[in-house]
């Protein structure tokens, strides 16, 4: 579980660790939009260099993003044989029963798999260099216009900020909880998939039990500290827009174009 | 059982850009059926220990060895499992391990998952549960209704029942009221004296160092510091207050009494010697 990449964040001083997380959300959210405009290899090759330039203004080690991409690996290889075996149009260099090998089935399984590698590393470049707390903030922010809609926005910002909060302490407290079935003789390594099964359970009523007094505690202090709900409270950290965030998106309107006009000129 | 450390290292996340290294070159004894006291600034390594000492995890680098178990970095989970029925470990605020409907069948449940039949378990179930005092008329109450020192003892009760030959306790009486503390501290006294048991106790509490060790380890930073008896320890009281620990309040006594003149004998730690000491002293003013 120690070994998860995703949602960590790494501590760092570089430009994109410094931008505004709500440049950084909408950013990385439009760039996985715009991954699926690419269609040609120049498409590819522009969104790879813009991948990779954002990758290496982040100053953390190439090893931390490879790991990353670890645990999606059989994903990925799923699709890209899927891709690969399964793209009846084009030119057949190979063929057997309902498998064949196509070009248009190479061409595809190659863009799959691109598309994969800068979704994961855009987002890698996201959770690594944003604090939790910093992406509850920008969500916030972000979701001011559904008031108006009566959408309940501060709740879910605060049940947000929470559980981001929580999410280690609870991770904590799973290690411990199982550990000491573990002491206790508990096997989760081995068996079969029911016995395996019934072992969750010493893990799960714990955690459930503890979550839920955590919960109640939680409540109650939050109330002895006069909460009364998100309306009409001030902030102690405040967002600021700087002129780099602007530029990121300035940088990132030049590739949206130049794709554009990949596609559509060339 | 014996227990050795054999140059042990332990990296959590070892190859990683996270890699931590809590332990440094171990190297230690305990003997059989000792009272040893694990103690030492929070982050020093001491709960990392007594996960190796579980088999819970493996050490990175270096050899632990139970009597006729090794166990290094390539020990498997089997021998690792055979390791862990003779060792009971109860975690900080063990209440947060229960779950079963009854306070019995949550006892029970570790002696059955060691291959024991459901009256087998019962019986050491029962057992475990008068150890600890706890009384009959809540065994089939759910464990979720008792108060949280009841919950405690029959999460002890749980780890007793396993009749382990070491007992690993973790700060067993954080949290606890004064009384409920001494009455805990005394039960895993008497049981070691009972049942020959090997006790190792994580504590900051010194005055339980001085009432009831009879071995001390001190950690600082992941390595093993000192390692002498508890009089040996509290002996040299700059040395512990540099390490951020704390002094026997009998033993300030002490000195503050031998600042005054008074002579009494340089290895009293605990009350009831300074008691002793006191009384032996006053007879001999009577007669001289």
């Amino acid at each position: 579980m120690s070994n998860m990449i995703i949602g960590r964040y790494v501590p760092g001083n570089s430009i994109i660790h410094r931008l505004d997380p709500r440049a950084k959300l909408i950013l990385s959210v439009s760039f996985i939009i715009l991954i699926f405009l690419a269609n040609s290899w120049l498409g590819y090759l522009i969104l790879g260099l813009f991948t990779l330039l954002a990758v290496a203004s982040t100053k953390i080690s190439l090893a931390i993003y490879l790991k990353g991409l670890k645990p999606v690996l059989w994903l990925i290889v799923f699709t890209i044989i899927l891709q690969l075996f399964f793209s009846p149009a084009g030119h057949v260099y190979l063929a057997f029963g309902p498998f064949m090998i196509t070009n248009t089935g190479i061409i595809n399984a190659v863009y799959v798999f691109l598309r994969f590698l800068f979704i994961i590393l855009m987002s890698t470049v996201l959770t690594l260099t944003t604090q939790p707390l910093a992406l509850a903030d920008a969500l916030e922010y972000l979701m001011k216009p559904l008031l108006k809609v009566k959408f309940p926005v501060y709740e879910l910002s605060l049940m947000l900020a929470i559980a981001l909060r929580f999410v280690p302490t609870l991770m904590d407290e799973t290690v411990k909880v199982m550990n000491a079935q573990r002491a206790r003789g508990v096997d989760f390594a081995s068996g079969s998939i029911v016995k395996r099964s019934k072992a969750i359970v010493p893990i799960l009523i714990p955690l459930f039990v503890g979550a839920i007094q955590r919960a109640i505690d939680l409540g109650d202090a939050m109330e002895a500290r006069g909460y009364q709900g998100g309306e009409n409270r001030t902030k102690y950290r405040v967002l600021a827009w700087h002129r780099r965030d602007s530029l990121a998106v300035l940088i990132f309107i030049g590739v949206l174009v130049v794709l554009i006009a990949t596609r559509f000129l060339i | 059982m014996a227990i050795e450390f054999k140059n042990v290292n332990y990296t959590y996340q070892v190859g990683t850009p996270f890699a931590n290294n809590a332990l440094t070159d171990l190297n230690f004894t305990i003997k059989p059926q000792s009272y040893t006291a694990l103690i030492g600034h929070t982050g020093s390594g001491k709960s990392t220990i007594l996960q190796l000492l579980d088999g819970l995890i493996k050490p990175t680098t270096g050899q632990i060895i139970f009597d006729e178990h090794v166990i290094d970095n390539k020990t498997s989970q089997k021998v690792l499992a055979k390791v862990r029925q003779h060792v009971g470990i109860v975690f900080q605020f063990p209440e947060s391990q229960l779950f079963e409907q009854t306070v019995l069948k949550d006892v029970m449940f570790g002696p059955q998952n060691f291959g024991k039949t459901a009256q087998e378990a019962q019986a050491l179930a029962e057992k475990a549960l008068r150890l600890v005092n706890l009384p009959e008329e809540h065994w089939q109450k759910s464990p979720f209704d008792l108060s949280g020192g009841q919950m405690r003892r029959v999460a002890i009760a749980g780890v007793l029942a396993i009749e382990p030959s070491i007992l690993i306790l973790d700060e067993p009486t954080a949290g606890l009221d004064p009384v409920g503390r001494k009455e805990m501290m005394q039960m895993f006294a008497q049981l070691q004296q009972q049942q020959n048991l090997t006790i190792i106790l994580v504590t900051h509490q010194m005055e339980d160092v001085a009432e009831y060790a009879d071995d001390v380890l001190v950690m600082v930073g992941g390595k093993l510091v000192k390692h002498a008896t508890p009089s040996a320890i509290f002996a040299d009281i700059a040395w512990l207050q540099a390490q951020q620990l704390d002094v026997p309040h009998a033993v300030l006594f002490k000195n503050k009494l031998q600042a005054q003149g008074l002579e009494l004998p340089t290895s009293i730690i605990n009350v009831e010697q300074l008691a002793q000491s006191l009384q032996q002293y006053l007879q001999k003013g009577d007669q001289g």
